[in-house]
Order: structure tokens, then C-alpha cells, then sequence
């Protein structure tokens, strides 16, 4: 009886158990944050006990796998800058138009249809979107750019663009679509456009919220692997045409992958530099960011 | 505006009135207003063309080979170049009672290099002698040597490397059919009525005289792109051990992530207070999310292949998968919780229920649509993830399927696997055109099971968003 008692009044050990099942599975998020930075951390150390930091921040030529190794981080950080920008020249001036276009303009029958449809774009796997840049894409743009080789950074960004658009619109326009009606309805009062409202109004009050689309886009195509790795060759050159062909971090370390390097030789350890590289100019993007959001959020 | 629009006209202020001026301004700007809405909306079509033309581009590529197939033996082999394959016909004509191999019409390669193409014009419909370079087997192509007409009717001894059949002429190739050999059965153990109109590989003995005498005779079985192994000849490759790899990554995937992701989600939404540990995993959950897939890649070698051993089998890819989707698992999960109203817990609360009950019998119940949608999405990205495979090792040439056995009923995690995509990426990465068909084709499978995934979860919010108004 005094055990039931209990029982009902306090929890029981049973409860008790679940709770603290369901706490380390919370917990465990940043066991594996800790995991995936330490693991950086560890095999990038043993890298840059061999490689001084600035032999590879600043040198220009990357060859680790050749015979005479040189490291310099330069020409694939520039590869994937590059490629980066290419991609947001598409993806940011039609992410935008389309978020504000379905937030001010469109119906809402005509939202819904085109939300789901605009999302497809972001579902298709990045492998299938790297056999469009090889072998559609390209293809197409040889015909009008003379002298394009089957491997170039243009395709591929392009290509990127068109798959980080749903990123770019989606979010913008849930931040613009946030904005209250009254705000807009004052602008209406004074005689402006949908048009003015649009650009004057409410995008200045939701760019902490397009702030972060943008941030989300160029994180995306920062990280993105197979497209450039299939399409833009896997040989690291220090150029800013978007028409030659370069590798970028993650082609790198997928080439390096397909090979068999034996683990913990300095090959093996540069794939972890090339990561952490990686993450830390996301990282910074992601910082820069946030400091922006910080300094234009409007709260209503 | 208008006062831009009265700056840039001040001459014809004059002779214009203030109404007709601010008339013409309006007219202006719902000009612009109406030319950007269409800007919008042609962005929006742009955008779904392209992809549009995208995807019919990979089905031109790639639609053949799903619908085409090829001829194997029992134990899913090729015939080798030493057995003929052809249709096990019956010797009707002159009252013989025998078996014929009928073959099929053979492509003739360079031809016109090696033969004259006048010559074979005048040689159409009549019976030759082809010489050829390679041995006429399973391929459907002949490389030519020389060709002459046919002098004797009758055959006199066979050989590989001489075919003799009627010369045609399709499209732009030329083409030889040739003619039915007949053979001797007799020391083969089957039964050949049961094998008339079969496709069969037969091998001959050393007597070349005709009737040939047969020495093996197998049936061949037809094998689609679906049902067969990669192999190195493009016709001959199919993605049975990819399609087979994924969907094994695929369910250990949903097993980690799925369970663990709710109960993390359940934690932060209802059991966790709101201190500065919530909040930095909250922090820390977002940024995950964000992590490039080839991090979570690098993270897999150094930590799960190397540093705990677990090998570059099916579970550490598994493993890999599961903790990429988890963030969206664990995101998607307490967005379903937060969008139940409190009034539902404080009435459980009421009835004298415990925290644990109230998750079972309320806040799980009613947030496990959303749930369910969130992890489709998050696991139809783990079906086209390719890079962190990659990293870890996924091996590409997988001739075999994981073993299953009930004395060692997880030997199958350990075992080596290729999925789907890299898969695809290997036959992208080779410079020969007719394995980008297969990558097309390979790409058309899995994209149908991406988009289809993605469909049954935008049903699912549809319905979800229909069905509950609190």
C-alpha cells in the first residue's frame, strides 16, 4: 500500500530510467560535435607537425601525393570560392525574386503548388546533378563559350545554383512571409506598389531572415562534393577563371578517398587539413552571419 | 517616384496638368509592378524547366538500358568466348531429324575501313564468308577482317573466326546474319525438346566437321539492368548489389536515427529545462545540421573505421547516415512537439498522469506524422548521400551480395557494399560513353526513390495539416 503510495506521488524508478535514456540522447549531439572537431583536430595536428601553417596558408601549389610534396592550401581553397561564387551568381538574384515573388505576389493556390515543386530541386542527389554538369551542362556550354574544356569550374557552379535555389527561396520567403500584414498595409496606405512595398519594406525588415537563407546557400555550396568533384576535374590549379578546370576541398578529399592511402601517412593526414580547412571557412561564413543577423534584426 | 518623374519633365510642366502627370506615374509603376510579378513568375518556371530538361536528358540517356537486358548462364555468368550462344532450334527441312543454333544478325564493325563499300553493295542479300577479328561469342558486334562471297554452297568445316550468313544493310551499318549451324546432340545429357526456342551457349568439341558436335549446352536466362552484377562490359552491368547495399544502409540508417532522434527531440522539448546545457545543444543541433556531408565523411574514417575498428561495412555506413540525418530526425521531432498546445499536457496532468505517460499516450501519438515526414526527408537524403560513402571506403566493383546465414545472422554488417550513387559516380568516372547510359540509368532508379520518398512526405504534411485543428 505506502509502496503504491509512493509510486503515484513520486516517479517512479522506471520514469527515471527513461528520462535519463532520453537526456543522453540529447546530450549526445555534442558528443559527436566534440567527436567530428576533435577527430580534425587530432590528424590535422599530426599534418601541421609535418607541414608548417604557413607553408599552407600561403603557398599556391597543392601536390602532397607527388613525389615532391608541396602544400599549399591556396588553389583548392580558391576552387572552391570560386565555384562557391558561381553558384550564388545564380542562385541569390533568383532566390530572391522567387521568394519575394511568392510572398508579395503569388495566390496562395499557387504557393502551394510551387513550394513543394520549388523543393524538388534541393531533393535530387548531388550525384545525379554531377552527370548534368559533366555531360549536360557542359556540353551546352561548350557550344557558346569557345574553347571550354570538359572540366571546368562554370558548369558545376551553375548547376550548383540551380540546386541551392530552393535553400535561398524557401527561407526567405518564410522570413518575409513573417513580416505582419499591418506593416505592409501601411506602406499600401501611402500609395506604394506591391513592388515598392516589396523592395523598401519588407525586405528590409525581414533581412536577418534572408541573411540566414543566403548564409544557409553558401554554406551548401562551400560543402557540396560530388557536383565539382565530377564536373570540375580533380587537378588543384591557382586560377580565378571560372572556365578552367580546379578541384576544390571536398573533390580533393573524395580523389584522395578513392585512392588506398595507408592510414596515418601524411597523404592520409591532409584529407583531415583539407577538412578542417573546410570547416572553418563555413564556420566563418556561419559567424559573419550571425554577427549581421544580430545587427538588423527587427522584432515585431 | 512621382517626384522624380515631375524633375525629369519640368518643361513640359507647363503643359501638363498635375492629374494627367500623376496618371501617367501610377501607370508607370504598375507597369514595373506587373513586369516583375512575370520576372517572378518566368524565375520560377526558368528554374523547373531546367530541371525539366535535366532529367528528360537523363532519361534519353538512360531509359534503354532499364528496359534492355542481356543473356546469362544459370549461375548468373557471361558466357565465355569459347561457347556460342544462339536459339536452340529444330532441323525441320529434308527430313533430317537434327537441332540448329540460330544466331543472331551480328553488327559489322569498320567495315568500311577494311571493305569497300561498293563492293558491298553489290554483295547485299547474298551469302558470305566474313573474316573477322574477334571471335563472333555473346557480343552482337564483329570486327571485320575481309569478306568474300561465298564460292561452295555447302558447309565443310567451322570455324570461329569465319562466319558465313547474308550480308544486309540497316540505317548506316551493315549487318550479317548467319546462317543456322546445324548439331549433333547426341553426347550432350539433355533433353533438347524441352529446349526448342531457348537461347542456349553451347561449346564444341575438337571435331570441327559439320554436324558440330556438341559437348556442354546450358540455358541461357534473360537479366535485366535490375537483376544483374556491375561487370566491365556497359551492356553486362547492372546495380542489383547497389540497389541491394543501399536499402540494407538504408535500414540500418532508420534504426539509429529514427529512435535516437525522437528520444533526443522528446528530451529537449520536454524534459529538459530551460539552462544553458539546452540551450548550447540547441545551438549545437542547428550547426550540425549545417556541417558539410564530407565532414561527417571524415569524421567516419578517423572515428568509425580507424579509431573503434568497426571496418568499412554496411553498419559503419549505417552509423555514418544515421548521425548526418540525426540533427534533421532530432529538428523535425520538436517542431511536431512544440506545435502541440500545453492545454493537451495540463489535461493529462490533470487525470493524474506521469510525464513518461503523458509523452507515451499524448505528445508521441500526436506529433508522429510530423515526425514521420521529417525522417522520410532526412533519410531520402541519406539514400543519394555519396561523399561521406566515399570517405569511408565504399567500395566500388562489388561482384557479390552481403551473406546472410542463421549461425552468424550480423555477419552482414561487416560486410563490403556499393550503393546506389556511387555507384553512379563510378560509371560517370569512366571516360567510355556507354557507361554513362548505365550512370543515367543508374540515376533514373534513384531518383525515383528519392522523389518518391520526398512524395509520401509532402502527402503526409498535406494530410497532416488537414487532418489536426486544435
Amino acid at each position: 500500500m505506502l509502496r503504491r503510495g509512493i509510486r503515484i506521488l513520486g516517479r517512479s524508478p522506471f520514469e527515471l530510467f527513461v528520462e535519463a535514456l532520453l537526456c543522453l540522447a540529447g546530450v549526445s549531439s555534442i558528443v559527436i560535435t566534440l567527436g567530428i572537431v576533435g577527430i580534425l583536430l587530432y590528424e590535422s595536428s599530426g599534418f601541421f607537425s609535418k607541414v608548417s601553417v604557413w607553408e599552407f596558408v600561403s603557398g599556391t601549389e597543392w601536390t602532397p601525393l607527388f613525389a615532391d610534396a608541396k602544400y599549399g592550401i591556396l588553389p583548392l581553397v580558391c576552387g572552391t570560392i570560386i565555384t562557391t561564387f558561381v553558384a550564388l551568381f545564380v542562385a541569390i538574384p533568383m532566390g530572391t525574386i522567387i521568394a519575394i515573388y511568392l510572398s508579395e505576389y503569388a495566390s496562395h493556390s499557387v504557393r502551394e503548388i510551387v513550394k513543394p515543386a520549388l523543393e524538388l530541386l534541393s531533393a535530387v542527389p548531388t550525384v545525379v546533378y554531377g552527370y548534368f554538369a559533366l555531360l549536360a551542362v557542359t556540353p551546352f556550354l561548350q557550344t557558346f563559350v569557345p574553347n571550354l574544356p570538359a572540366f571546368n569550374m562554370l558548369g558545376p557552379g551553375l548547376v550548383m545554383g540551380l540546386m541551392i535555389i530552393p535553400y535561398v527561396s524557401s527561407l526567405s520567403e518564410d522570413a518575409m512571409r513573417a513580416i505582419p500584414m499591418y506593416i505592409r498595409e501601411g506602406s499600401y496606405a501611402m500609395g506604394a506598389t506591391k513592388l515598392q512595398t516589396a523592395i523598401k519594406v519588407v525586405v528590409p525588415s525581414a533581412i536577418s531572415g534572408i541573411t540566414a537563407a543566403f548564409i544557409l546557400g553558401i554554406s551548401r555550396a562551400l560543402g557540396e562534393t560530388m557536383i565539382v568533384a565530377i564536373g570540375a576535374g580533380l587537378q588543384p590549379s591557382f586560377t580565378i577563371d571560372p572556365r578552367e578546370p580546379a578541384a576544390t576541398l571536398t573533390a580533393y578529399i573524395v580523389q584522395v578517398s578513392l585512392g588506398d592511402l595507408p592510414h596515418g601517412g601524411i597523404g592520409y593526414q591532409s584529407i583531415f587539413a583539407a577538412g578542417l580547412t573546410l570547416l572553418l571557412i563555413t564556420l566563418g561564413f556561419n559567424i559573419a552571419g550571425y554577427i549581421l543577423r544580430k545587427r538588423f534584426r527587427e522584432a515585431y | 517616384m512621382p517626384n522624380e518623374t515631375s524633375l525629369n519633365h519640368q518643361q513640359d510642366a507647363s503643359m501638363e496638368t498635375e492629374s494627367t502627370r500623376m496618371v501617367r506615374g501610377i501607370r508607370r509603376r504598375k507597369l514595373i509592378d506587373l513586369i516583375f510579378a512575370f520576372t517572378g513568375m518566368g524565375l520560377v518556371t526558368l528554374a523547373l524547366t531546367v530541371l525539366a530538361l535535366l532529367l528528360g536528358q537523363l532519361v534519353r540517356d538512360g531509359h534503354s538500358r532499364l528496359t534492355s537486358g542481356h543473356f546469362v548462364k544459370r549461375d548468373g555468368f557471361a558466357p565465355s568466348i569459347r561457347e556460342l550462344v544462339g536459339q536452340l532450334v529444330p532441323n525441320t527441312g529434308n527430313g533430317k531429324v537434327g537441332w540448329l543454333l540460330r544466331r543472331e544478325p551480328f553488327e559489322i564493325i569498320d567495315a568500311s575501313d577494311v571493305l569497300d563499300e561498293e563492293r558491298l553493295e553489290q554483295l547485299i542479300d547474298q551469302q558470305v564468308d566474313l573474316i573477322c577479328d574477334l571471335p563472333p561469342t555473346a557480343s552482337r558486334f564483329v570486327e571485320a577482317d575481309s569478306l568474300e562471297a561465298v564460292i561452295d554452297s555447302d558447309f565443310v568445316r567451322f570455324q570461329r573466326d569465319r562466319i558465313r550468313g547474308r550480308l544486309f544493310r540497316q540505317r548506316d551499318s551493315w549487318w550479317i546474319d548467319p546462317l543456322p549451324l546445324p548439331l549433333d546432340l547426341s553426347e550432350v545429357d539433355v533433353d533438347s525438346a524441352a529446349q526448342a526456342g531457348q537461347p542456349v551457349a553451347i561449346s564444341i568439341g575438337l571435331k570441327r566437321d559439320f554436324p558440330l558436335q556438341v559437348r556442354t549446352l546450358e540455358p541461357l536466362v534473360f537479366q535485366n539492368f535490375f537483376m544483374a552484377m556491375p561487370s566491365r562490359e556497359a551492356e553486362r552491368a547492372g546495380i542489383k548489389p547497389a540497389i541491394v547495399g543501399s536499402v540494407l544502409v538504408l535500414i540500418v540508417t532508420m534504426l539509429l536515427s529514427v529512435p535516437f532522434g525522437i528520444a533526443a527531440g522528446i528530451w529537449l522539448e520536454e524534459y529538459g529545462r530551460k539552462n544553458w546545457l539546452t540551450a548550447l545543444i540547441e545551438i549545437n543541433i542547428a550547426n550540425l545540421a549545417g556541417v558539410p556531408s564530407i565532414i561527417w565523411g571524415l569524421m567516419a574514417l578517423g572515428l568509425l573505421v580507424y579509431y573503434f575498428g568497426l571496418g568499412r561495412g554496411i553498419l559503419t555506413a549505417g552509423l555514418t547516415l544515421a548521425l548526418l540525418v540525426l540533427p534533421i530526425v532530432i529538428m523535425a521531432t520538436r517542431e511536431a512537439i512544440r506545435a502541440i498546445p500545453n492545454h493537451i499536457r495540463e489535461a493529462s496532468y490533470a487525470c493524474g498522469a506521469t510525464k513518461l505517460q503523458t509523452v507515451q499516450f499524448h505528445i508521441l501519438p500526436y506529433s508522429l506524422s510530423g515526425i514521420l515526414t521529417g525522417s522520410i526527408i532526412g533519410l531520402s537524403r541519406a539514400v543519394g548521400e555519396t561523399a561521406p560513402l566515399i570517405t569511408i571506403g565504399a567500395l566500388t566493383y562489388i561482384p557479390f551480395l552481403p551473406e546472410f546465414s542463421l549461425s552468424r545472422p550480423f555477419a552482414w554488417l561487416q560486410s563490403g557494399f556499393t550503393v546506389l550513387p556511387i555507384q553512379m559516380f563510378n560509371w560517370i568516372s569512366r571516360p567510355d560513353h556507354a557507361f554513362h547510359e548505365n550512370a543515367a540509368a543508374a540515376g533514373m532508379v534513384l531518383l525515383v526513390l528519392t522523389l518518391s520518398m520526398n512524395a509520401v512526405a509532402i502527402v503526409l504534411r498535406c494530410r497532416l495539416r488537414k487532418k489536426i485543428k486544435w
